[in-house]
């Protein structure tokens, strides 16, 4: 085959024209195929699974955890699972417009909304980075066994663990089969005990005393009531170990805070409503009486009129629980353990004695002592002590579950608050419903998570 | 038969000698536009020669009317001008002795006629151009390795002449874009002012990853990421980088809809390329151009009518918007140097208050030709835009939202009060390029350099007032910048040569670089201490954050092309393309591609009727890159427990991971019908994504939350384009040219690699079996007449529900139409008419989920601001209007029964609709009338555009999609409250000197 050029017209090239254009041509092929050579890509704001191999990574892992606990508790999913449990459990209800916390707060927490999705996922992040951190700290420290770093991870794999344990309906660990909730929580009975003997070895007196009270409460879950009142006399009263939170980034927020108190999102959550609008202080009549532990402030608009929420109907009763975005979310308290030595007194039929616990916590708040003529009247006090002691902490949705699956406990659980609209008629003719009424009474395990994971596919969750 | 105009004079045009009249101006006056003159100086002192004459003359159609803007070239030289208004072309110091000269136009025959110049002396060579629809000889760049002409490429590649549409409504390069050519899917979003689109060729071939093109500007390609850093705001909308480039600017636009032709854009290519050529100045005299137009904007209550207070809102939020545009610009040039220059600035107001947008863009475009072999064309264009958002859509402070469920006071903040809000995206944006074409042998072996910079800089800003808004009483202040540099390198080297006689063949090969540098800070500010300050250090509590992004690619390809006595043409390429987000086990992509051209009519005797006829087929392949880092494990650097280091599960990572690959088989046939007055397009296209990217979900259990990128999945799009274009109706004083465009596209997920169907927002999914992105839920039906819940009526008797039980439809539109004609009434008078029609799709409209809500009922402020559809004052009931006006369906009362909720699939609505695009009524000024202005022309223009729709969407707006700042935005198809898309009537004038 002859390759024939056509005669082009060449009046105005040089006879050196080609040769250039040759020469430019190859130049340029080379300088492309070089600079095609360098493909890398590069963003300085990730970190690589190898760049955490070094010892000055500890501290960025083990907060990480502890920053991923704070997320989820607090600020995933419409305030984290302690939002979530509060309007599920009757510490608030849904005052807003969104559609999945008013689907929670009616008593039907669906497991495909992205809250549902939120509160599953980052709890299990929570869990899982708590659990790697351990392993990964473990490996970088000097001395592991008493390393302060050591025992804080294991500290709060024990409290990942204990939350959800508590909250949610059933338990998948990494990718695995589905197991009862109570699986939480004896995992985290494992690390409390891995943490406890850390934070002696070293010295860390705190979170040996944070993890013997989170052992306690997760015990609570666990029906082991000689135990957990074991662990419990170990704690004093005063002792509180918390979760820092911080306004440094929004990921640090107390997201309750922003939810309840300064009514982000349009004020999606009131004290309106609740029994804790009876128990609890209003600060605007101080002298009508009131628990101190739950003071909430009825909201103005700048008329004076009372403020209503995103729902258009429900006045908001602003939780002052947590009054700024630096507030910490307490884990594990003193005056808890005393309640819990209340329980086990109670479940062993020893009423004052149990009501004695109770008052020490009540003195320790300045007030009065409270009394229960017998069984029935120091459960519903002791129902009502902890409600007050521990609100918007996420602890009431796990001890509503666990009483209303306790012979002894279960006649006195049917707390009532408002939960579905009266449609077309003013919010103060909303119905009210009763916790028992939650369908289910716990958090559910996300869709993500069951169409994600094979060893669900034939046996599904609730 | 070929179509290339004879080599001799023809009764189609003719010559003549005149006495020398040179136009010198040509050269002398152009010196006045300083920028060209500084660098197009030397070169434009251009001596006459003595052994050299002129060629001038005038082209006009077989009406007698002139043709301006048509393209005349002398085909010895690398020489081409533009005629002007009158139709009036002029070549100086053309060498004596016969000369070819060329006269295209788009609409008419190509015709080419030789004039023999006479040394120092005038000829007059004037042409007359037949009308002609078919356009087999327009030569066409994009996506080929050198400029072709049409009849030999085997694919179809839409080219919109922008020239023609200078009286057009169009305020930006999206609304330029609607409704132009078939299987082009331009969708607005929102009828705020400054509002991006999204456009989609053909279909969905992408799960995850952008569907919408490549946009090149000149061969510089340009960022048109609609990030918004203001959704606090906005909700989601944002503007479109495709916007910032003025339209007023745009010669021609080249549109590559789907993977057989864009192959040699490789990796990142898939979803299609659109080129955009800005006009560059020809060879002749200087003009000067001023256009303006002044029109308003404005919605009638009946498209706002939705809601028991839609009266109220119309009353108190709508206005009247207003938009005016003016533009000065200057074009032509010797022989050596030619150049387009122009300044234009554009405002308007929009229809709500606070709303608005301004731009300012600068053009200088020269084409330099040092040598007969060497051409260099330099681009720049510099805009400024400022657009000023108003909040509606999912926003608890949107105008929308709080006006329409709940009237004065607001369904969240009052309504009015939220005028206090600001929200601007301010961008400088400057693209800028060269591009060189060497002859080394000419029409033998050449190359093509092009070198590239887009540069944008935003800032973006929203402010919310200490104690203006009840639900943010501080105030709040948040600032987000951006600056985005893009470079590319393209080479492309060609070698034309003849094997044997009658066998042409034509080898390419190149490479294209491309390299982006992306950087972003935002800074927040919450809560002022007291009013009247408004930066974010002013602010109570103050965060920040950084991002930084550069990333690389880089192809080579190679294309032949073998062209057999000028009728059969087949062209065979491929590309192989490395980029920086293939995992590490993955070295590069292969692109092949493979075309046929065959002119039936030049072989095969066919129908009288049938003046030309070919057929093509093409196969091709493009990509579609994962997103950076999505092949690695990662963590996510953070604070936590106050400002303590720590870090978070990123991505978990895929070495395996590699690009998407789109393979499309393309068949078509173009016919020019009755002496080609009349053109056929038929395509049928099927494409197949393979290995597409599917975010798969890892259990949450495992610690890593976000989804990881696998190549599992697999797309069909398949579909229909037919293009009509002619002349019907065609007499001295009487002229009717119509276009038809009728595309289809249907769309279905063949497989997920065992993945679970995987939720896009809300009711939309992807589903194996179904198009992407589908709308899935459960809703109220009516089965034998029993009103009761799909999940409830369907099951068959044993309990089941049948497959596919709630399915509801799909986000992009199965069927296009595009309507358009235009009417020519003598010379001075003309008439255009657009309308567009899409269907087969389904909205989920969020307005109708709020107002149907049970909760939803009208409060009696004694204002008496609640109207029912009558508008008669209501003081109770619903405030949906559907609700209210409906009694007796059954479907509707149950859902207005009910509180709504997001996975309710009763608010999924069919979008259907018909709308009147574009009407445009213009007058050309009589020449008489003119001289005392010194203009050689001028066209009076008075334009609408939106100005009639027909739908029974039974929300705001069926084209109102809130969200465009995400990645995969064209599949959302959510009407949050979207302010409906306004009228624009327009009053325009254009004048040429």
């Amino acid at each position: 085959m002859t390759f024939v050029f056509p005669k082009g017209d060449r009046t105005h090239r040089s006879p050196h024209a080609t040769r250039r254009g040759l020469a430019a041509l190859g130049l340029i092929a080379i300088a492309a195929a070089a600079a095609g050579c360098e493909l890398g890509v590069s963003n300085p704001a990730l970190v690589e699974e190898a760049d955490l191999a070094t010892p000055a990574a500890v501290p960025a892992i083990v907060n990480g955890a502890l920053g991923t606990f704070g997320m989820a508790t607090t600020i995933m999913g419409a305030a984290g699972t302690y939002a979530a449990s509060a309007i599920l459990s009757g510490e608030l209800v849904h005052s807003g417009s969104w559609t999945p916390p008013r689907e929670i707060s009616e008593g039907f927490p669906n497991n495909e909304s992205p809250e549902n999705q939120s509160h599953w996922g980052y709890s299990s992040q929570a869990r899982w980075q708590a659990e790697d951190a351990i392993g990964k700290a473990s490996a970088l420290v000097a001395n592991p066994s008493q390393d302060r770093w050591v025992a804080l991870a294991q500290t709060y794999a024990g409290f990942a663990n204990r939350v959800m344990g508590e909250l949610f309906c059933d338990a998948v660990i990494d990718g695995g089969p589905l197991q009862p909730h109570t699986t939480f929580s004896t995992r985290a009975v494992g690390h409390f005990d891995n943490a406890i003997q850390t934070a002696q070895a070293g010295g860390h007196t705190q979170l040996r005393l944070a993890a013997l009270a989170g052992r306690a409460q997760a015990r609570l879950t666990l029906g082991q009531w000689d135990q957990a009142a074991a662990d419990a006399s170990q704690v004093p009263t005063e002792f509180v170990f918390s979760h820092n939170h911080s306004d440094n980034s929004s990921n640090e927020h107390n997201g309750v805070h922003n939810w309840t108190y300064r009514g982000d999102n349009a004020w999606q959550y009131t004290v309106w409503g609740t029994p804790f609008e009876a128990w609890g202080l209003n600060s605007r009549e101080p002298d009508a009486g009131g628990d101190s532990r739950v003071t909430y402030t009825p909201m103005r608009t700048p008329a004076g009129a009372q403020l209503i929420g995103g729902d258009n109907r429900r006045p908001i009763f602003r939780a002052d629980k947590y009054p700024s975005r630096n507030s910490s979310t307490a884990l594990a308290k003193g005056t808890e353990m005393r309640l819990i030595e209340a329980e086990a007194l109670l479940r062993g039929g020893n009423v004052s004695g149990a009501v004695a616990k109770i008052n020490e916590v009540r003195a320790r708040h300045g007030l009065s002592a409270a009394s229960a003529g017998n069984a029935a009247e120091g459960w519903v006090l002791l129902m009502r002590e902890r409600g007050l002691e521990l609100f918007l902490e996420g602890r009431r949705l796990g001890d509503v579950r666990r009483w209303a699956a306790d012979a002894q406990a279960a006649p006195h659980v049917d707390y009532r608050f408002v939960g579905r609209i009266a449609s077309g008629q003013p919010a103060s003719a909303d119905p009210q419903r009763s916790v028992l009424d939650a369908s289910p009474l716990c958090l559910r395990v996300s869709t993500d998570e069951i169409f994600s994971n094979p060893n669900l596919q034939n046996n599904p969750p609730r | 038969m070929s179509h290339r105009g004879s080599t001799s004079p023809s009764p189609r045009g003719s010559q003549r000698v005149a006495p020398s009249v040179s136009r010198r101006r040509a050269v002398g006056t152009s010196l006045v536009f300083a920028l060209a003159a500084l660098v197009a100086a030397p070169c434009l002192a251009t001596p006459l020669q003595a052994q050299t004459g002129t060629v001038t003359g005038t082209v006009v159609s077989t009406t007698g009317q002139p043709v301006a803007n048509a393209f005349v070239s002398l085909t010895a030289y690398s020489r081409s001008g533009i005629t002007n208004a009158r139709g009036q072309y002029t070549f100086l110091n053309v060498p004596a002795g016969p000369q070819e000269v060329q006269v295209t136009s788009l609409g008419y025959r190509t015709n080419t006629l030789t004039a023999t110049v006479i040394a120092g002396q005038t000829v007059v060579l004037d042409f007359t151009l037949t009308v002609s629809a078919v356009v087999l000889d327009e030569v066409v760049v994009t996506g080929q390795a050198a400029g072709v002409a049409r009849r030999e490429i085997g694919t179809s590649i839409a080219s919109v002449d922008v020239t023609a549409l200078e009286s057009a409504p169009v305020n930006n390069l999206s609304q330029l874009l609607q409704a132009r050519a078939p299987g082009v899917n331009v969708m607005p979003g929102g009828g705020k002012s400054g509002q991006g689109s999204r456009i989609v060729l053909r279909g969905a071939a992408s799960i995850s990853q952008s569907n919408e093109p490549l946009i090149y500007v000149d061969g510089i390609r340009i960022d048109n990421s609609s990030s918004s850093g203001i959704s606090t705001v906005t909700a989601g909308a944002s503007w479109s980088g495709l916007d910032d480039i003025n339209p007023a600017d745009i010669e021609r636009v080249e549109i590559i809809r789907g993977a057989s032709a864009a192959t040699l854009y490789g990796t990142e290519a898939s979803a299609g390329v659109i080129q955009i050529f800005t006009r560059r100045g020809r060879e002749g005299a200087t003009q000067w151009r001023y256009s303006g137009d002044f029109g308003i904007l404005s919605t009638p209550k009946s498209w706002w009518d939705i809601s028991a207070y839609s009266d109220y809102f119309h009353n108190a939020m709508v206005e009247q918007g207003r938009t005016q545009s003016h533009q000065v610009s200057v074009t032509g040039g010797s022989q050596t140097v030619s150049y387009y220059g122009a300044i234009t600035g554009r405002d308007e107001q929009g229809i709500l208050p606070n709303g608005g947008e301004e731009a300012y863009s600068a053009r200088l475009n020269l084409t330099v030709v040092p040598r007969d072999n060497l051409s260099l064309r330099l681009t720049s264009g510099f805009t400024r835009r400022s657009v000023q958002h108003t909040p509606d859509a999912n926003n608890t402070r949107g105008y929308t939202i709080n006006g329409l469920v709940g009237g004065p006071r607001g369904q969240f903040v009052n309504t009015e009060s939220l005028t206090a809000i600001e929200a601007f995206q301010n961008g400088n944006r400057f693209t800028g390029g060269i591009t060189a074409e060497h002859q080394i042998v000419p029409s033998v072996l050449s190359h093509r350099l092009t070198f590239g910079a887009d540069i944008l800089n935003s800032d973006e800003y929203q402010l919310f007032p200490f104690g203006a808004i009840s639900n943010l009483v501080n105030g709040f202040r948040s600032n987000y910048r951006r600056q985005n540099v893009n470079f590319n390198l393209d080479y492309a080297a060609t070698l034309r040569g003849e094997i044997t006689e009658g066998i042409r063949s034509t080898t390419s090969a190149g490479f294209q670089f491309f390299d982006r540098d992306e950087g972003w800070s935002s800074a927040i500010g919450d809560g002022f201490p007291f009013v009247g300050l408004e930066t974010v250090s002013a602010a109570l509590s103050t965060t920040g954050a950084e991002g930084r992004l550069k990333e690389r690619s880089a192809g080579f390809f190679v294309e032949q092309q073998f062209g057999f006595n000028n009728i059969l043409f087949l062209t065979v390429g491929a590309r192989a393309d490395g980029h920086s987000a293939f995992g590490d086990e993955v070295d590069y992509a292969l692109y092949p591609k493979a075309d046929l051209s065959y002119i039936l009519s030049e072989q095969v005797s066919l129908p009288a009727f049938i003046s030309s006829a070919r057929v093509r087929a093409s196969y091709g392949t493009a990509g579609q890159q994962p997103s950076n880092f999505s092949a690695v494990r990662t963590w996510q650097p953070e604070s936590a427990v106050g400002g303590q280091p720590a870090v978070r599960p990123g991505n978990l990572g895929n070495p395996d991971l590699t690009a998407e690959v789109s393979t499309e088989i393309e068949f078509g046939a173009d016919l020019g019908l009755l002496e080609d007055r009349i053109r056929v397009e038929v395509t049928r296209y099927d494409q197949t994504t393979r290995d597409a990217l599917y975010p798969v979900r890892e259990p949450p259990s495992l610690g890593f939350l976000q989804t990881q990128l696998r190549n599992v999945g697999e797309i069909e799009n398949w579909g229909w384009e037919l293009g009509l274009r002619g002349t019907v109706l065609e007499t001295p004083s009487f002229t009717w040219d119509a276009t038809v465009n009728w595309s289809t596209n249907e769309n279905k997920i063949v497989r997920l690699g065992g993945g679970a169907p995987i939720q896009l927002q809300w009711l939309q999914f992807m589903r194996e079996g179904y198009p992407v992105g589908s709308f899935f839920g459960d809703r109220f039906v009516e089965k034998d007449g029993q009103v009761g819940l799909a999940s409830n009526l369907l099951r068959d008797a044993s309990g089941n529900l049948p497959e596919g039980w709630d399915y509801l439809g799909q986000p992009l539109p199965t069927r296009q139409v595009q309507l358009g004609s235009r009417f020519s009434v003598g010379p001075r008078i003309g008439l255009s008419v657009l309308f567009e029609h899409k269907s087969g799709h389904m909205n989920h409209d969020h307005s109708l989920r709020w107002l149907m809500h049970s909760a939803r009922q009208v409060v009696d402020d004694g204002q008496g601001v609640a109207m029912d559809s009558q508008g008669n004052r209501v003081s109770s009931g619903p405030i949906s209007h559907r609700c209210r006006d409906n009694p007796a369906n059954g479907v509707i009362q149950a859902v207005c029964g009910r509180a709504s909720a997001l996975t309710h699939g009763d608010f999924a609505f069919p979008a259907d609709f018909w709308r009147l695009r574009e009407v445009t009524l213009t007058y050309r000024v009589p020449d008489s009338w003119l001289s005392f202005a010194g203009a050689q022309s001028a066209i009076f223009s008075l334009a609408g555009r939106n100005l009639l729709r027909w739908t029974d969407y039974p929300g705001l707006d069926p084209e109102g999609m809130y969200r465009n700042d995400l990645s995969d935005s064209a599949l959302r198809a959510h009407n949050f409250f979207d302010t409906p898309l306004p009228r624009q009537i327009v009053f325009g004038i254009s004048a040429q000197f």
